[in-house]
């Protein structure tokens, strides 16, 4: 008796659930179906797919840029070789491009040159080079107008205390007292290195960066330094050195040990008169 | 008139000559040590008895006794300022011995002796130092704060502007 009646509870419970459930399970049959067929999932999902792209590309640089400047500064680190391996021939091709363009316009101007010359001034030129021993090389670069030698600055300066006696300055090279402070500074520390060698005095004569040369001339109580550009052969040094001799036998100003502003602005002028 | 004079910034390694010169030329004051290689040249224009003064000072790296110092730095220096530091009795120990090697050398330059980082110490102390020296102290400084820094330059260049 007991089981009929608890048979009849049961499907009675069932036929109540069929009723309340019913909505719930069309639903859930049809999201199965959806979940269940590709294009119906695509044709849902893509267009939440594509906003969240949209929105990774506008902020990507925000969100991500530490992130892969970091990874890139990773890869490039450990990749120098395969990096040199790979811009190598192209920046080989350039340099080879740029310097065969530059050596077809010195060919021309040398051309030009030649052209100009085989004349009476070549023949004079080639008495002289037997004579005092210029070379060829040496005379034809002096006569091109790009490797001619300039005078940038000019400057004469007390030789211990490194104090401006006077200064010609073409170029913008900042304080022409702190240059001949420090000047005379490296000049003095690298005399006083090679005086305790045994080969007497040591004179620097020379500083030279990629484009500008510091030629020096040392006197007793004083030294030029003239700033120079382009080429300096030896024939064109040795006339310099010449005319700085010949300033020095002039200006007897120069030798003033408490020069005065005056003295300085003679001996500028008178530098600027003769190396300008 | 305009008149240029060398003057040099010398004494032991450490005590304040690179501080010194940079509190007078750009009024600044680092706290970190950085030693000097070799030397810096740099210049101040000042106005001292109707004249510009271009004081080019020469700021040499320190040495624990001045015949050290390449000799070349000295020549030509119209004055010279020896600093040492309060604080530290192996910056003086030896100052009699270093203040007659550059009389020596320069017989006609003006000396000035310096005791520097007086903040870093009480004024009893500063007494005691500069009374137990065997020369006289021109002036004790403090690069750090600028006390007495304008005045050692300026009492300097107006002794070499005669």
């Amino acid at each position: 008796m007991m089981t009929n009646h608890q048979d009849d509870v049961d499907r009675q419970l069932a036929i109540l659930r069929d009723i309340l459930l019913h909505g719930d399970r069309e639903k859930i049959q049809k999201l199965q179906e959806i979940i269940d067929s590709k294009d119906e999932l695509e044709k849902r999902i893509q267009p939440i797919l594509d906003d969240r792209i949209e929105s990774i590309k506008d902020n990507f640089p925000t969100v991500f840029g530490d992130e892969v400047n970091r990874e890139v500064e990773k890869k490039l680190l450990l990749s120098n070789d395969l990096i040199l391996t790979a811009i190598s021939p192209l920046m080989g091709k350039m340099i080879r491009k740029y310097i065969g363009q530059q050596i077809g316009e010195l060919k021309d101007k040398i051309d030009r040159q030649v052209k100009h010359t085989f004349s009476f001034k070549r023949y004079y030129h080639l008495i002289r080079a037997r004579i005092f021993g210029i070379q060829d090389s040496e005379w034809f670069l002096s006569q091109l107008d790009d490797f001619q030698m300039e005078i940038k600055d000019i400057f004469v300066i007390q030789r211990n205390s490194g104090l401006l006696l006077g200064s010609y300055s073409t170029s913008e090279m900042g304080d022409s007292g702190i240059f001949g402070g420090m000047l005379t500074a490296i000049k003095a520390f690298g005399e006083d290195v090679f005086k305790k060698s045994d080969e007497g005095r040591q004179e620097l004569e020379m500083i030279d960066y990629n484009s500008h040369k510091i030629y020096m001339q040392s006197h007793h109580n004083y030294y030029f330094a003239a700033v120079l550009k382009g080429t300096i052969t030896a024939s064109e040094k040795n006339k310099l050195s010449d005319k700085l001799i010949k300033f020095a036998e002039n200006e007897k100003r120069l030798n003033s040990m408490s020069p005065t502003s005056e003295d300085i602005e003679y001996i500028s002028g008178k530098l600027k008169e003769n190396f300008a | 008139m305009d008149i240029s004079k060398k003057i040099i910034l010398t004494g032991s390694f450490g005590v304040g000559k690179t501080s010194l010169f940079s509190r007078f030329i750009y009024s600044e004051f680092d706290e970190r040590y950085l030693t000097t290689i070799g030397v810096k040249v740099d210049k101040k224009v000042v106005d001292v008895k109707d004249h510009k003064l271009n004081m080019m000072l020469w700021d040499i790296a320190g040495e624990v006794a001045q015949d050290k110092v390449p000799l070349s730095y000295f020549l030509g220096a119209n004055g010279v300022i020896y600093v040492f530091d309060l604080t530290r009795p192996m910056t003086y120990n030896n100052i009699l011995t270093d203040i007659e090697y550059l009389k020596n050398i320069l017989p006609e330059g003006m000396v000035k002796i310096v005791g520097n980082k007086k903040d870093l110490v009480t004024p009893e102390h500063i007494e005691n130092v500069i009374s137990n020296l065997p020369v006289e102290c021109d002036i004790t400084t403090s690069a750090k704060t600028g006390e007495n820094v304008e005045s050692l330059f300026l009492s300097m260049g107006e002794a070499l502007v005669v």
